[in-house]
Order: C-alpha cells, then sequence, then structure tokens
C-alpha cells in the first residue's frame, strides 16, 4: 500500500463509521418494532380485551371497517396517564376510555376528527382499579380498513401532582380547587365528543369548582389567573353556585393567558371555574396553570362584578380603585347622596389607559361625561350638582386593559353650593341664573361653555370683573336678550380682565373655556357701573 | 272826532300797547317749566335709519357711544329703522360725541361693527350742554347714500 492509498484510506474512515453506525440504529430500530406487542385479534369486547401495561406500547391493525379493539389496563394506585394513539396514513381513528370492569362508563372520547394524524389526551386522571382503552375508527370519515395501517397505542404514566383530574368535562366533575393555590393542565384533547350540549358542543372543557368560605360575612375578592399556552387561544369563565355565569374573560389572544381581577365574592357556596381554548385548539405537550388567590374585601378597591347599576359597588369614604380588565371592562359605582349636593370627580388612570367617567341618575340617565384627554389623562367633573343616589361608570376608551395597574377613582362634596355653576350650563336654555354678585365656575369638559343668565328687569350698566385661574385661557362674552353676542373679551390666568356693558333688561353671559384647568375655578364678579 | 271814537281808539292803542309791552317781557329762551329738567341723565342719543325699504335690510343694530373719546355706552338694540336710545349724565360743557353702528351678523350669532365706508357719515357732532337742561341729539341716517344727519335739541316735558 502506497502513501497515497494510505491516505485515501484515512479520508474514508469517518464516513464508513457514520454509514455502519446508521445501519447498527436502523437495524436496532427495526427490531424494537418488531418487538414491540402486537393486539391478538379478536379483542372486540371488553370480555375479550387484550391488556396493556402503563408504560407500555401496543400496536394494532383496524382490519376491518366495523373493527375495534379493546384494551384493558389495571391501575393499583391514583396516577395520571398519557395516551397516545400514533397516526396512520389514511385514515381517521380515535380512542375511549372506559371506566369500571361490571358495567363500564365511557369517560372520554378522543378524536380530533381528522385523518392521519395522532390522537392524544395528556392527562387522565385514574384512580385504582379496571380501565378500557377501545380503539376505533373515527366518527367523521367512512371507516378505511388498511390491513398494513398499524397504529401504536402508547400510554404513559407518572404520579399525580396538583392538576387537574381528567375527566372534569362539567361542573358534576370539576377539579376541587383551593384558593391560594395554583393547578397544571392541559388543553388536551381537542375535541370532548361526550360534550354534546351547551353553546359549545364538543369543547373541550375543564372545570374547576371552589369552595368558599366567608368568615364574619365578608366579602373577598378572588383573582383567577390563567398562563398561556402555545398555539391556543383561551377563556375563562366563573359561575357562582346556581352555575350561572358571573364573569367571562377573553382578553389575551393565541399563546396569551388570561385573567380575572377583584371578582367579589358575597355569598358563600361552591363556585365554579371554567377553562377552555377557542376553535378547538389543542396543545397536548404544553401544561397551562391555573393560578387562584383570594383576598379580603377593601372598600377602597372595586369588587367585580359591578358591569351595571344593579351590581354597582357603593362608594365609601370618597375613594375607591379599581382595574379595567378585560377589554370592554366597565366598572359602576354609586355613591349615596340625599336630595341636592354639588360634587367635584377625579378619576385618575394608570400611565397605561384612556379612561371615560360617566355620571348616571339612577333612572339610567346620563348626566355627566368626562372624557377630556388621552392616555394616563385625570378626568375631572370639577362641580356637579346631583340629585340623590347617582353612579359613576368607568370604562376604557378603545378595547384596551390593564390587568396590573389600578385606577384611583375620588369623589368630594363640595361646601355652599350656591357659590357655584350648575352643570350642565352649556347652552342659553340651561344658563344658571346670577342672583348674587360673584359666582364660582369650573371648565368641566375640553372647550366647555358656560352660560349664566342675568335678569334686571331694567337697562342696567353692568361692570363685570372675571378671574383666570393659572394655566387657564377663558373667553368672555355679554349677549342681548336674545342671545347675541354684542360684547366679547379673552385673558390668561392668573389674571382678571373688566369691562362695562349695558344689560337691555335681560342678556347672558358666556365663559368660554379656551385652555382648560380642571382644577380652580374662575370668579365672574358683577356690580352695577354707574 | 265824536268822543265815543276817541275813547274807542285810546282803549284800542292802550290793548295794542299793553299786548306790545307784555310780548317784550317775555325771554329769549322758553321758558322753565317747557323743558324737562334733568335727573338721571342730561343728555341723550337717538339713532335711526330712514329710507330702508326692504325689510330684508332692516337689521338689528345699537350703537356705540364715545363722549370726548370714552366709550360710555351703547344704545338699545333695534331694528336700523328704529329708534334706539342711549342716556348718560354728562358734565354741563361742550362735547364730541362720535357714534359706532354695530348690526347683528345672523350667522356667527355676533353683533359686529360695521366696515368704515358703511358707518354713517359724518358720525360725529359737537354739542353743547347747558345746565338745567337734557340735551337730545338724534342722528338720522339716510340708508341708501349712508349720510347722517344729526340734530340738537332740548328734552321738552
Amino acid at each position: 500500500m502506497g502513501m497515497h492509498d494510505k491516505y485515501r484510506m484515512i479520508r474514508m474512515m469517518p464516513r464508513a463509521v457514520f454509514v455502519v453506525s446508521m445501519s447498527f440504529a436502523m437495524a436496532a430500530w427495526l427490531a424494537c418494532k418488531k418487538d414491540l406487542p402486537f393486539e391478538r385479534e379478536p379483542n372486540d369486547s371488553f370480555a375479550n380485551a387484550n391488556p396493556i401495561m402503563v408504560d407500555s406500547i401496543m400496536r394494532g391493525v383496524l382490519s376491518t371497517r366495523d373493527d375495534v379493539d379493546v384494551y384493558r389496563i389495571e391501575i393499583s394506585s391514583p396516577m395520571v396517564l398519557n395516551i397516545t394513539l400514533g397516526p396512520v396514513r389514511g385514515v381517521n381513528h380515535s380512542f375511549k376510555i372506559w371506566r369500571g370492569i361490571e358495567t363500564p362508563v365511557l369517560i372520554k372520547h378522543v378524536d380530533d376528527m381528522r385523518k392521519s394524524s395522532p390522537e392524544s389526551l395528556s392527562n387522565l386522571f385514574v384512580e385504582a382499579g379496571v380501565y378500557f382503552i377501545s380503539v376505533g375508527f373515527g366518527e367523521r370519515d367512512i371507516p378505511v380498513a388498511v390491513s398494513e395501517g398499524v397504529y401504536e397505542l402508547e400510554i404513559r404514566g407518572r404520579p399525580y401532582s396538583n392538576e387537574e383530574r381528567e375527566p372534569n368535562d362539567s361542573p358534576a366533575n370539576a377539579t376541587e380547587v383551593f384558593p391560594d393555590s395554583e393547578l397544571r393542565g392541559f388543553f388536551s384533547p381537542a375535541y370532548n365528543r361526550l360534550n354534546q350540549q351547551g353553546e359549545s358542543p364538543l369543547r373541550e372543557e375543564d372545570w374547576y369548582r371552589i369552595d368558599i368560605d366567608l368568615p364574619m360575612k365578608k366579602p373577598v375578592l378572588l383573582d383567577i389567573e390563567l398562563t398561556g399556552v402555545e398555539r391556543v387561544n383561551s377563556i375563562i369563565e366563573l359561575y357562582n353556585p346556581a352555575l350561572e355565569k358571573m364573569e367571562f374573560s377573553d382578553a389575551g389572544g393565541t399563546h396569551e393567558g388570561e385573567s380575572m381581577r377583584e371578582i367579589g365574592i358575597t355569598t358563600p357556596g361552591t363556585y365554579y371555574i371554567m377553562v377552555a381554548s377557542k376553535n378547538y385548539e389543542s396543545n397536548h405537550e404544553r401544561e397551562y396553570r391555573l393560578k387562584i388567590n383570594s383576598r379580603s374585601f377593601d372598600a377602597g378597591m372595586e369588587m367585580e362584578p359591578n358591569d351595571d347599576n344593579s351590581r354597582a359597588n357603593t362608594i365609601i369614604g370618597g375613594e375607591i380603585s379599581g382595574r379595567i380588565f378585560p377589554p370592554g371592562d366597565r366598572d359602576v359605582f354609586m355613591h349615596p347622596n340625599r336630595g341636592l349636593g354639588l360634587y367635584r370627580m377625579e378619576l385618575t388612570p394608570p400611565q397605561t389607559l384612556d379612561l371615560i367617567m360617566e355620571i348616571f341618575n339612577s333612572d339610567g340617565m346620563k348626566l355627566f361625561e368626562a372624557d377630556n384627554g388621552g392616555t394616563g389623562f385625570r378626568e375631572v367633573l370639577p362641580a356637579v350638582q346631583l340629585k340623590n343616589d347617582f353612579y359613576i361608570t368607568v370604562r376604557s376608551r378603545k378595547t384596551y386593559s390593564d390587568s396590573d395597574r389600578a385606577y384611583s377613582l375620588q369623589v368630594r362634596q363640595l361646601a355652599a353650593p350656591e357659590d357655584y355653576e350648575v352643570e350642565p350650563n352649556d347652552e342659553k336654555g340651561l344658563a344658571t341664573p346670577l342672583k348674587r354678585q360673584s359666582i364660582k365656575g369650573f371648565t368641566s369638559k375640553h372647550k366647555d361653555r358656560d352660560f349664566y343668565l342675568l335678569d334686571y328687569g331694567k337697562r342696567v350698566k353692568i361692570l363685570f370683573t372675571l378671574a383666570c385661574p393659572p394655566e387657564a385661557e377663558l373667553g368672555i362674552s355679554i349677549t342681548d336678550p336674545l342671545g347675541y353676542i354684542i360684547r366679547t373679551g379673552d385673558l390668561k390666568g392668573p389674571g382678571s380682565i373688566k369691562f362695562t356693558e349695558m344689560i337691555d333688561q335681560k342678556g347672558f353671559v358666556i365663559i368660554d373655556a379656551l385652555k382648560e384647568n380642571y382644577d380652580e375655578p374662575y370668579i365672574l364678579h358683577l356690580t352695577e357701573a354707574k | 272826532m265824536s268822543y265815543r271814537m276817541i275813547i274807542g281808539k285810546a282803549v284800542l292803542a292802550a290793548l295794542l300797547t299793553g299786548a306790545f309791552v307784555s310780548c317784550g317781557s317775555r325771554p329769549l329762551l322758553p321758558e322753565e317749566g317747557r323743558y324737562r329738567q334733568p335727573d338721571a341723565y342730561n343728555f341723550k342719543f337717538v339713532g335711526y335709519d330712514a329710507d330702508i325699504t326692504n325689510p330684508e335690510n332692516d337689521r338689528r343694530s345699537y350703537y356705540r357711544i364715545f363722549i370726548d373719546k370714552i366709550e360710555v355706552g351703547r344704545t338699545t338694540i333695534g331694528l336700523e329703522s328704529q329708534d334706539k336710545y342711549f342716556e348718560a349724565k354728562i358734565q354741563p360743557n361742550r362735547h364730541l360725541l362720535v357714534v359706532e353702528k354695530w348690526v347683528l351678523d345672523e350667522k356667527s350669532g355676533k353683533y359686529l361693527k360695521l366696515n368704515n365706508i358703511h358707518q354713517p357719515r359724518p358720525n360725529y357732532v359737537y354739542f353743547g350742554l347747558p345746565e338745567k337742561r337734557i340735551v337730545v341729539v338724534t342722528l338720522k341716517n339716510d340708508a341708501p347714500r349712508n349720510m347722517a344727519s344729526f340734530e340738537i335739541d332740548y328734552e321738552h316735558e
């Protein structure tokens, strides 16, 4: 062997080693496949079911159009099974889980209704006893027996630990959860063929139950959080003991989680949480986590659900916080009030939200609205006169929400209401009568306009003085009895303007906000000029 | 000439002389009681437009009043064809009255000062204000020609 041949041999060595290694691997794999147990027909009924062990794989063939292969599995202690039926080209197959030996009860039917795809159930909770797994054709397609189409039924077991207990597909068999706990679950299988009722038939639902006791009858607040799972767009629903839907969360999109915050529980009992995916999405590998936290109700924090007047939270102590979540959430608060009262309201949003504050009376009629700024802008109704109890609604412009950061709502009753304008007075017909020498007015909204009525019954010359607060700009106009403007002026704060004008028995003063200061009032002073 | 005739002529002459004498003793200005005495005001301005033939052109209006170049107020509001008044109490003296006409622009809901070329011409008058008299200055504006004429009088009882 010459030098050249030696060199060539050395160069060829790695390739040879690779080819030989691959050959051995293929042989081993084929040998393994060959060693896997194969079903023994007939196994078409519970009586002649083939035994199968946990942590094993069974191979089989659906040899005729009505073939069903039944396997029997004996469980000695509680555990969780991951059951996978491997794909068979051109075949839509499915499997069912049965519990009990005397009269087996169907507890799960796993069928994704697709050809050539595997079927999976990630976490079937099993207790000691006998279970059956029957493999058959799926319901959607016409069964086609493929003699060479071998399936593999794989069963893996693991200890149970803080997770859902499938099947937990209805309130009746909901998995119990506890306040301040966390557990895991899967959006698996894709379909629940046994779910034939409700608003979403065939939807795989995971139900949880939580028993809530209220010591001293003090309400508690629940926070429920569901982590995101790849390829899944999830939802959460919360039901009261009468199984009436209390809350619904569908804020996140695909891969994203969901949460409910400050859900107020005022009645003890068993509540239900339902977790599901939208559009029959599933993920058999990635688990979700469901966290439930509870805390005592604090009168300074909103209590969901408070989305309408009938469920409004009462404001005690003049201040309350809340969160706008999920998108579209609206929080309603009731403020008790006897007779007429003048109130200042201030809504401080988190920096992420553009909030709107609306005031309604008990008949649901909107009286005032504050929507003057954008994201993070503090909305103020500086002085609104309100009769009897009133309702304040807080909502977000557009569909933005913030599950973490809270807004703050302050309501303060003002003394000496006769010193202030009476909103709404945005037009002639609603003008505040000027019966005193001085009146204070506020800018209540962007480009606010306040009308005041002058009615002297004779022709008088009036000296008008308008004091403008800092950071503000105001316009002042005096009109004839019909409301046509005779004189106008404007000023910047801090400062004041003075002028005289004849009033022919009657007239109006109009104050226009050219630049807003929602915190401090302007002061209009009138005296008869000589 | 008979005695009777002489007596008659004498009586007639006496009557004529008496009448003449009584006429000659009267003052040149009217008596005090014939003019209104100043009270709340001693100056009055009245302005109106004449010869407006089309109601469409008869706008709501008023005049701003400047006395001695200081704005002292405005008249009442009325149609251009109507009398619009302004009253004030000012010191007896000779004064300059300047007026400024404003009309309603219904589109904007505001009274706007008429452009100078549409203001009454002339828009001023000098007048004397004596003690114990109310001076009435009347502006008559010939609307089609925009020519103003001022008339000065004392207010009568």
